[in-house]
């Protein structure tokens, strides 16, 4: 890993050494297929042929971080191919000048390398540093076109995330504090492999106090309501495919996170009750506020925005489930990384093609640009969790779960997604099909992108692996996965 | 001649009076002045309760921390301030007596909540308290800015009192990130002056629902 970490730091270089834009997008592509290629062929073989659990005092990697940086490194082999169409596009269009393409290259690798470190990190400091980091790397991303409202979101976005973090990193130390009261020296007291082996001597009220600050502080970055309110905004001004970038992996990286740490707090009370229920009731309230938030959305990358909020709801309430949950919110995080960094490159391409985020400034999308409709139209059906998405399975499974343990709760649940799928169908029908005033003349055929190709190829990956999640061989892979954490 | 304990004592309550003095002054410089005396506090903090628990090297840490926090991250946001020609009265929803007032209650309610859990420190609760209390009763984006880094502080402060500090080279990097975070935050503070005339966060309300 740390050749590949080198190559991540090469890859931010070049986009300050490249002369020209042209220059500026190869190296950035080649940078992403040579590290982000590297990373996930490593992940993809630890996971398939030798599940072997490296440990240091600064990094630890289970089979579920082997797992994160699969995802990981898949999506930034994608969004880097849909950044070099999409830079190119609005270089073309005047909105990127050479400076700005340096700042959103040089900071794509770098937001990468503090994902991968937050995930692969044991030594709990290092990990806040990853994570941080991740806020403060994406934070000029947000900031990109220095308008009003991207410099305001970029604002709330770093205020309320660092805030977060620093909450977070309370609860971090009060771990570290409970270790070295049971006799552990400072430096194994900060250690994660150290703390979980030694989970029975720490004392479980300390612990709960902990978890509660890790909750709200890592829950602002993983967007659970009521500290979401940085997510719509920085994940709807920033540019598509880092957009993709966002919602599809870095709420999943702190996800993971917020999930060791309730490992550890459960260990260490004998019990997972008392974090079930936090949990459970923090991904309900999400679900069902970003359900009354979709309802009256007018804005389609709000939308899909508010969407990774219901998903991450979702996660909440699968991780309060016990095993089943566990499981059910492991598939869920393949396919919720899949379909919306696939929508948000949609996205995209509408927003270049259509010149607005509004859904009522956007007609007959379906007639105009038929190739990215279609495809928009599919990955709101996959994400809604229309079968064969894979997200039906995990769905079908939290329900399923949720409904012997927290029966009412898990009603309001299914009212809430109910009322989700209606609203993005709606919203989604609305630009594809509702016919403009005006008469439209066509004057060219939609080209077909590298953008397209992406999206194609992970929404194949999205039907192929939603057919074969419920098979026993890729169900039992998922499971040892997930029992890995 | 002073024992180590009371120097330790001392540099608790500088930095907890610092950066009550620092929540009432309506003038930039005179509340980046307050900031830094109260991370010099905690600077001198590090040194005393390193020594105090038997460790003989504790001045590389104490000096990065005089370096970034009581240095760098004020000069870059008084220069940040003076390149844009931003005001230098500060913008606020609460008086200063009244924010004396409000910084009173913090202090009482962390002396309960130090009560009510004895693995928190008081200075670090109270310091964590008034940074959050500081960004609301603040209108404008520099003294937003204070607000997180006066947080910042608490936690530190925690590591302290509680760990025993952070390894060097953690802290190293927590400090290296605090302070990419601050000029950040100076760099959006210069564009929001830019763009609208005036670093009052009231006039970021064009995304809401």
């Amino acid at each position: 890993m740390p050749t590949i970490f080198i190559l991540f730091l090469f890859a931010a270089a070049s986009a300050y050494i490249a002369r020209t834009e042209k220059q500026i997008r190869v190296s950035a592509l080649v940078f992403a297929i040579l590290g982000g290629g590297s990373s996930l062929y490593l992940a993809v073989m630890r996971l398939l042929v030798s599940p072997y659990t490296p440990v240091s005092g600064w990094f630890r990697a289970d089979m579920y971080t082997w797992f994160m940086i699969a995802l990981v490194s898949f999506v930034y082999i994608t969004a880097t191919i849909a950044s070099v169409r999409y830079t190119g596009e609005e270089s073309r269009e005047g909105l990127l000048t050479i400076e700005k393409l340096r700042v959103y290259f040089f900071s794509i690798p770098l937001f990468i390398l503090a994902m991968l470190v937050s995930v692969l990190a044991n030594h709990l400091g290092l990990l806040w540093i990853g994570l941080e980091g991740t806020t403060l790397t994406t934070t000029l991303l947000v900031a990109l076109y220095r308008k009003d409202a991207s410099i305001e979101a970029a604002w709330k976005f770093i205020m309320l995330c660092s805030i977060g973090i620093g909450l977070g990193m309370i609860g971090m130390l009060m771990f570290v504090h409970a270790g070295v009261v049971a006799g552990l020296n400072v430096f194994d007291a900060f250690s994660y492999s150290t703390l979980r082996t030694s989970a029975h001597l720490l004392d479980p009220a300390s612990m709960k106090l902990a978890f509660v600050f890790l909750l709200v502080g890592i829950g602002t970055k993983v967007g659970f309501v009521p500290m979401h309110t940085w997510l719509p905004d920085a994940h709807s001004k920033t540019p598509s495919p880092i957009s993709a970038l966002l919602s599809g992996v870095l709420l999943n990286v702190a996800f993971f996170v917020l999930l060791r740490c309730k490992v550890l707090t459960d260990l260490s009370i004998g019990s997972s009750a008392w974090s079930d229920h936090l949990m459970i009731g923090f991904g309900v309230l999400s679900v069902v506020v970003a359900a009354f938030f979709l309802l009256q959305q007018r804005n389609y990358k709000r939308m899909l925005a508010y969407s990774s909020v219901e998903h991450m709801g979702l996660m909440g309430f699968a991780s309060g489930l016990g095993p089943v949950g566990m499981l059910a919110l492991t598939i869920h995080a393949v396919f919720h990384t899949l379909t919306k960094s696939a929508l948000f490159f949609t996205s995209g391409e509408i927003l270049l093609s259509q010149k607005t985020t509004k859904i009522a400034g956007i007609k007959n999308l379906m007639k105009k640009t038929p190739i990215t409709a279609t495809l928009f139209l599919l990955g709101i059906l996959a994400i809604i969790a229309v079968p064969p998405s894979g997200l039906f399975t995990s769905e079908f499974m939290i329900v399923g779960a949720g409904l012997q343990s927290a029966r009412g709760l898990t009603l309001v649940l299914l009212l809430a997604l109910t009322m989700i799928a209606f609203s993005m169908l709606k919203s989604t029908t609305s630009m594809l099909y509702t016919a403009d005033d005006g008469v439209v003349e066509h004057t060219h055929k939609e080209k077909w992108t590298l953008t397209h190709a992406v999206v194609i190829v992970q929404l194949i990956l999205i039907v192929v692996l939603g057919l074969f999640i419920t098979t026993a061989p890729v169900l039992d892979f998922f499971k040892s996965i997930s029992q890995s954490i | 001649m002073i024992s180590l304990s009371l120097w330790n004592n001392i540099f608790m309550g500088g930095t907890l009076l610092f950066a009550i003095v620092m929540m009432g002054m309506p003038r930039l410089p005179a509340m980046l002045r307050f900031f830094a005396l109260s991370s010099l506090c905690l600077a001198g903090l590090i040194v005393t309760s390193s020594l105090m628990k038997g460790d003989e090297q504790p001045y590389a840490i104490a000096i990065i921390n005089i370096v970034f926090k009581v240095i760098l991250a004020p000069s870059i946001l008084f220069f940040a301030a003076r390149k844009v020609r931003a005001s230098m009265a500060l913008k606020f929803y609460l008086r200063p007596t009244a924010t004396y007032f409000a910084a009173l209650l913090v202090l009482l309610i962390s002396v309960f909540v130090s009560l009510r859990m004895p693995g928190v420190p008081y200075l670090s609760i109270a310091l964590v308290l008034l940074g959050l209390v500081f960004m609301m009763v603040r209108k404008d984006l520099y003294s937003q800015i204070i607000g997180f880094m006066t947080m910042e502080n608490g936690i530190a402060a925690y590591g302290v009192l509680m760990i025993g500090g952070f390894p060097f080279m953690i802290e190293t990097g927590i400090l290296f990130v605090v302070i990419t975070g601050a000029i950040l935050m100076a760099i959006l503070s210069r564009h929001v002056q830019e763009l609208y005339a005036t670093g009052d966060t009231e006039s970021l309300t064009e995304l809401t629902e």
